[in-house]
């Protein structure tokens, strides 16, 4: 955690994730679909698979009720 | 009640411990914000009480920073509730106000007006006149928690949807004085187009609200929509509260945990 380029930023980040994760719950929206980790640029494969585990959350979860209908769909 | 802040706000202007008092004042039957300059021109001061107990309030604080950014080195006063004060501690805590330069003429709110407001503290720390009454406990948060996810989607989902995207709940907010909103960003909410974005629009709001917002409830009474706008922020505090033992405008010298650069403190 303290590796953050931005000095102190991804502490303050987490902090406010705490909050928004329960606020979505408080409006009924699932809290997994927000998920913060840390991955430095110097990791890919701990990227992959922290994208690959989220990707395995999601998939159940199916798209959001709330997405917008973008100009595509319609047409 | 009226008579000791009257007596008050006319021994502050007399004396020249201010440069101006922010009240309220009865012109041609309407209540509004006021700034008396004059201890002898004190005769529409009033405490917003029209029908029932103090039901026109206003942000004075809000006023008061917009003369305060016009002139930095005078002292003013402000007549405070307990919410207002609560908002000034916070005020102090983002520099917008500095407390050297604040007098506060304090005022409890009667029980009828703190069950009205759901107040947890009706009364300012610093109080002429009026009695302190019991603060109020509230229930709505609770009350949405137990309700189960799918219930609680549909009813944010109805709420939402109905709002108009006056920007009357952040203008009305003694809390929000940024120059740039980012309820304006067009990265973030779409400009010009309703419905508002769900629930991107409301829970932005309630982000930036969660380490300021004082609970004076302004925004839910301002809403055209009648949206409830203050259970959402009431949530964010309670948040904030359970991890971090943090409530806004509760202590004069509090630090947000948001703003700590660094982990989370110590509750
Ligand atoms: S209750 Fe509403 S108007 Fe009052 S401080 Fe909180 S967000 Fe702002
Ligand atoms: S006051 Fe109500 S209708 Fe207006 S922008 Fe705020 S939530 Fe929407």
């Amino acid at each position: 955690m303290s590796e953050c380029n931005y000095l102190y930023g991804n502490y303050c980040a987490e902090k406010r994730v705490t909050v928004l994760s329960q606020m979505l719950d408080f409006c009924g929206i699932e809290k997994d679909r927000l998920r913060a980790r840390w991955v430095s640029s110097a990791e890919a494969p701990e990227f992959v698979e922290e994208i690959n585990e989220f990707i395995d959350v999601l998939k159940p979860l199916g798209p959001s009720p709330l997405k917008k209908q973008t100009s595509k769909d319609v047409a | 009640m009226i008579d000791i802040v009257r007596q008050k706000i006319s021994k502050l202007l007399s004396d020249g411990s201010v440069k101006g008092v922010v009240a309220l004042a009865m012109a041609n039957g309407h209540v509004a914000p006021c700034l008396f300059q004059k201890e002898d021109d004190l005769e529409p001061l009033c405490l917003g009480d029209t029908k029932k107990p103090g039901d026109a309030r206003y942000p004075l604080n809000k006023v008061l920073i917009t003369i305060a950014r016009q002139y930095p080195e005078d002292v003013f006063g402000v007549l405070v509730r307990g919410c207002d004060e609560r908002g000034l501690y916070v005020l102090y805590r983002l520099n917008q106000l500095e407390p050297d330069k604040v007098m506060t003429i304090g005022i409890a709110c009667p029980q009828e007006l703190a069950k009205a407001c759901e107040c947890k503290k009706p009364y300012p720390d610093e109080l002429v006149a009026g009695e302190k009454t019991e603060g109020i406990t509230q229930q709505g948060v609770q009350d949405m928690e137990d309700m189960d996810l799918s219930k609680r989607f549909s009813f944010w989902k109805n709420q939402f949807s109905k709002c108009v995207k006056c920007y009357g709940c952040r203008d009305i907010c003694p809390m929000c004085f940024c120059r740039e909103c980012s309820l304006e960003c067009e990265d973030i909410i779409s400009k010009g187009e309703l419905p508002v974005d769900i629930p991107v629009f409301h829970l932005t709001r309630a982000m930036h609200m969660t380490d300021r917002c004082i609970d004076c409830g302004l925004c839910d009474e301002t809403c055209p929509s009648g949206i409830p706008l203050r259970l959402l922020y009431k949530k964010t505090s309670k948040i904030m509260n359970a991890e971090f033992g943090f409530t806004s405008g509760i202590n004069k010298n509090e630090q947000s945990p948001l703003n700590l650069m660094g982990p989370a403190p110590e509750k």
